[in-house]
């Protein structure tokens, strides 16, 4: 494991796992590996990073730990049980939104709240909220097809949070993006995740652009292409924030992980 | 501000997003070209955008220069919700937003038809244009909290506050 | 009306569950989608006739059994277009939205309410506007039909017609079209229009900054009437309905599916095998009938008439699309008006053909009119469709490069509206055949019109000798020969077509 030569707080306790990946592997029909066998762990209040070139395998580990896609082999375990079905301790944010075109904002971001039970009023109470945490109030009943890209991801960021997991999984969020909005909502994510309203304890970010990952994460996994197996690990924790993309030693960890891709 | 100048179409996220690249550069003052490349705009895009903050006042555009206003970068600089109640009192400042806000506030009801200020729009532009003014007001004022629309009844209405 | 609309529920109920079975496992795709093509081109009015006769039997001779019959036809009007349409709306539902709805834990009436049926709705809805339409010419035409020597009569508007256009009663008849007409335009104005405008939410295409309207959700929302209709009871009855029908269709497939299945798969041969062996009785019990020898013949005479019946429709509509077109302020009332036309059961018309043919025009001339009140609008729509979709870019080039008149027509015009106006072709093939059935031998104040041609020997032997064997051998060779010239003419022309002529957005 190759890390940032700075101070890294001593002594830390063995942080809690919220998700661990053992052994998981994935076939595509019968014969062919698409990824692993892989071990990683999601460790509470940790950001982490998955980055790699396209075929990785990185999005399908996103889903696996979400539970949406069962692995073909190996085991996930959500706080220490395997996990069976959907992910519940987890949310998803999506590459191109996921939004239903169908439902106002307010619907979609209540969206996932149905399904856990909370009466029509809590419901929209706690949209109420996370809408107007990522800066959306006001457009409680715009449809999606009325809103800027960025304003779309904001939604599926604020349902995602809605249901107040304690992992957000993020699918290259901002790759659909402008470069201005991305930075606005890049910087909000971390701002929310800090923030007591929000109960998120981690996150776990899938990108394919190093310098996202070096400005956002604590830790970053590298993973290789055919099949999918993670490459190397890199930990980001003496790296002051905030990450300006100007500062030297953001340029060289970045530089540092281009040559590990190589 | 000059009653039928149309509304530049710039979305109110990349108007934000102008605000927020023009505070972290030094002085809060940028080539206007500089706008362009490096952030991976089209200038068509990046236009309307300028404009728009033109208008609301936030910025100032001389020499190929593009710099904040005293109340660009108060804005900018500034956190919710105290960054929207501002953009709100620029946003007033617009004619066409402003006359849906009287006109909503009059109302008995607090509903105003949309039809009409399409037939009024339609005096001075396309018809396809003047859906992308009342497309264009309606997003900001949505940031602004100014009014906000029902589709179904295709009328403007006073948010609840 | 009533018959319609219980008729419609009926398809609408069935066909989601079909659709979506056909979506959901490959299985039950590859048996529902054949047979779904299948009857779809088949002409329908020509097994009522048979379908009275069965049911009838099924219950013994009463009048419930030709309502029976009516409603069945209309359902054989209606299924398969609604059926399809949900197939191939569910199965364009992108990844992403199926992953979000897994991921919040929708699942069953919740999956139902909230992806299912939202994403079927556009695709229902339009469907059932055209199933509608359809259903009033069934309705009509199925009313007036009788079965063998004694005239069964079915209450309704149609009889109504039917009889006044007999008796030779022309104010009657005007009545009876004023009527139809009034009906038409109140369903327009008072149902579909809400329902297109509250349907609109759920069209999945992007298109970024602006709300799409569907232009006759345009031209209706305009009227205060309309507005206030959709807000105030439209929509939030639509909503509920669709949460109802969640919870409904949940239920059901968890209880019902499995049976059901096993009924379909059951009671589907057994229907087959027994209707082969009736046949199979009809033509071997005695000697074949005379009229047999003459069918091809027959035949051909009617092909004729539809082809030339389509050959027209799209003479006349390009012209005439590209002239509504270029009158922008025109083009959404017009598409609006020629829908609302297109609803006009082509059976209304007889009157006016009639009165044509005591004025000397011949038959032959009177029938093929008679089938393009029906197919035309089915072309003319199309097509206006497609050149609204006709970039302007592309029409100032080609008036820059001095393209115009004719010259434009063949080289910009006529290939961008190309794929549509095939697909409008087709449609009217298939309606041309059901109109010929009905028009092809009148009867109109105290006279016998016909032709020489496969629908009235359908009808001669529907009506006046009751004779089964002739019935069934027109059918067949009917549908054997709209079979053949599908898969052999109009679908490997709708693909060429479709590749070379698709237009790049």
């Amino acid at each position: 494991m190759t890390t940032v030569p700075a101070a890294i707080p001593a002594a830390a306790d063995v942080p809690n796992v919220l998700v661990r990946l053992e052994g998981v592997e994935q076939f595509y029909g019968e014969k062919i590996r698409i990824l692993g066998p892989l071990d990683l762990e999601v460790r509470e209040g940790e950001f982490l990073s998955l980055v790699g070139p396209s075929g990785c395998g990185k999005s399908t580990i996103l889903r696996i730990v979400t539970g949406v896609l069962r692995p073909s082999a190996g085991t996930v375990r959500v706080g220490g049980r395997p996990l069976k079905g959907v992910n519940t301790r987890a949310a998803m944010v999506f590459q191109s939104f996921a939004l239903f075109p169908w439902l106002t904002v307010i619907d979609n971001v209540a969206l996932g709240l149905e399904a856990r039970g909370l009466s029509l009023r809590e419901r929209l109470k706690r949209a109420d909220k996370y809408i107007g945490l990522v800066g959306l109030s006001g457009y409680e009943r715009a449809f999606p097809r009325e809103l800027s890209r960025g304003m779309k991801q904001l939604v599926g960021l604020a349902r995602a949070l809605a249901v107040e997991p304690e992992l957000l999984c993020m699918d290259e969020p901002f790759s659909a993006l402008d470069v201005l909005t991305a930075r606005t909502i890049r910087d909000l994510v971390l701002d929310l995740w800090a923030s007591p309203e929000v109960m998120t304890k981690s996150i776990l970010l899938v990108t394919h652009s190093i310098e996202e990952a070096v400005a956002m994460s604590d830790r970053v996994v590298v993973l290789k292409a055919n099949p999918g197996r993670i490459a190397d690990e890199v930990d980001l924790r003496g790296l002051p924030r905030p990450r300006r993309p100007d500062l030297p030693q953001v340029r060289e960890t970045v530089d540092r992980m281009y040559a590990l891709l190589a | 501000m000059d009653a039928m100048q149309p509304l530049p179409h710039a979305p109110i996220g990349m108007i934000l997003g102008l605000l927020e690249h023009l505070k972290d550069v030094p002085g809060g003052r940028e080539d206007l070209y500089k706008l362009g490349g490096p952030l991976g705009y089209e200038l068509d895009d990046l236009l309307p955008v300028t404009e728009a903050a033109k208008r609301l006042g936030l910025v100032r555009i001389a020499a190929g220069d593009i710099e904040l206003t005293p109340e660009g970068k108060v804005l900018a600089a500034a956190e919710e919700p105290e960054r929207k109640e501002r953009m709100s009192r620029y946003l007033r400042k617009l004619s066409l937003i402003a006359d849906i806000r009287r006109a909503v506030e009059r109302s008995r009801s607090g509903r105003a038809p949309r039809d009409r200020f399409l037939e009024r729009l339609r005096e001075s532009f396309s018809e396809a244009e003047a859906e992308r003014q009342l497309s264009t007001a309606l997003d900001w004022a949505r940031y602004g909290e100014v009014f906000d629309f029902d589709p179904d009844a295709e009328e403007f209405f006073l948010p609840p506050s | 009306m009533t018959r319609l609309g219980v008729t419609l529920a009926i398809s609408v109920l069935l066909a989601i569950p079909t659709g979506y079975l056909a979506a959901r496992s490959p299985f039950a795709r590859r048996l529902i989608l054949p047979t779904l093509d299948i009857f779809q081109s088949v002409p329908i009015v020509g097994f009522f006739p048979v379908a009275v006769w069965g049911f009838v039997r099924l219950f013994g001779g009463s009048a419930f059994g030709v309502e029976l019959a009516a409603v069945f036809l209309i359902f054989t009007s209606m299924f398969w277009n609604l059926a399809f349409g949900v197939y191939e709306s569910l199965i364009t539902v992108p990844e992403e939205l199926r992953m979000a709805a897994d991921q919040f834990g929708l699942r069953g009436s919740l999956r139902w309410s909230h992806l299912i049926l939202p994403a079927v709705v556009p695709s229902l809805l339009y469907n059932s506007l055209v199933s509608w339409a359809n259903g009033w010419f069934f309705l009509i035409a199925s009313e007036i039909i009788a079965v063998g020597p004694a005239r069964y009569t079915l209450p309704g508007l149609g009889s109504y017609l039917a009889q006044a256009v007999t008796a030779g009663r022309n104010d009657l008849t005007m009545l009876a079209l004023a009527v139809l007409l009034a009906t038409t335009v109140g369903m327009h104005l008072l149902l579909w229009g809400p329902l297109s405008i509250w349907a609109e939410r759920f069209h999945l295409e992007e298109t970024g900054d602006r709300p799409r309207r569907p232009r006759i959700a345009r031209i209706l929302g305009r009227s205060r009437l309309v507005r206030s209709a959709t807000a105030g009871v439209v929509t939030p009855a639509a909503q509920q309905a669709l949460r109802v029908s969640g919870r409904v269709l949940d239920f059901l497939g968890r209880h019902a599916a499995g049976s059901a299945a096993v009924l379909f798969g059951l009671v589907v041969p057994l229907l087959l095998g027994y209707g082969g062996l009736r046949l199979y009785a009809l033509f071997t019990s005695r000697p074949l009938a005379p009229e047999l020898k003459g069918i091809p013949v027959d035949l051909l005479f009617s092909f004729l008439r539809v082809a030339m019946g389509v050959l027209v429709s799209a003479a006349v509509s390009i012209p005439l699309a590209n002239w509504i077109v270029r009158r922008v302020r025109w083009r959404s009332a017009a598409l609006a008006i020629i829908q609302i036309l297109a609803s006009i059961p082509a059976t209304a018309f007889f009157p006016v053909v009639v009165i044509l043919l005591t004025w000397g025009l011949g038959m032959n001339a009177g029938a093929v009119l008679l089938a393009l009140t029906t197919m035309f609008w089915y072309v003319l729509f199309n097509v206006v469709g497609a050149a609204a979709a006709i970039p302007k870019e592309a029409q100032e080039a080609a008036f820059a490069f001095g393209l115009r008149g004719p010259r434009y027509l063949r080289r910009v015009f006529l290939p961008a509206v190309l794929p549509s106006l095939v697909t409008g072709c087709i449609t009217a093939w298939g309606a041309g055949w059901n109109a010929l059935i009905l028009c092809e031998y009148l009867e109109a104040g105290r006279q016998v019109h016909q032709v020489r041609g496969i629908g009235a020997t359908l009808d001669r032997a529907t009506y006046l000798s009751g004779d089964m064997q002739v019935v069934a051998a027109s059918l067949a060779s009917m549908v054997l020969l709209i079979i053949l010239v599908n898969r052999l003419f109009w679908d490997p022309l709708y693909q060429r077509v479709a590749e070379r002529y698709k237009m790049e957005a």
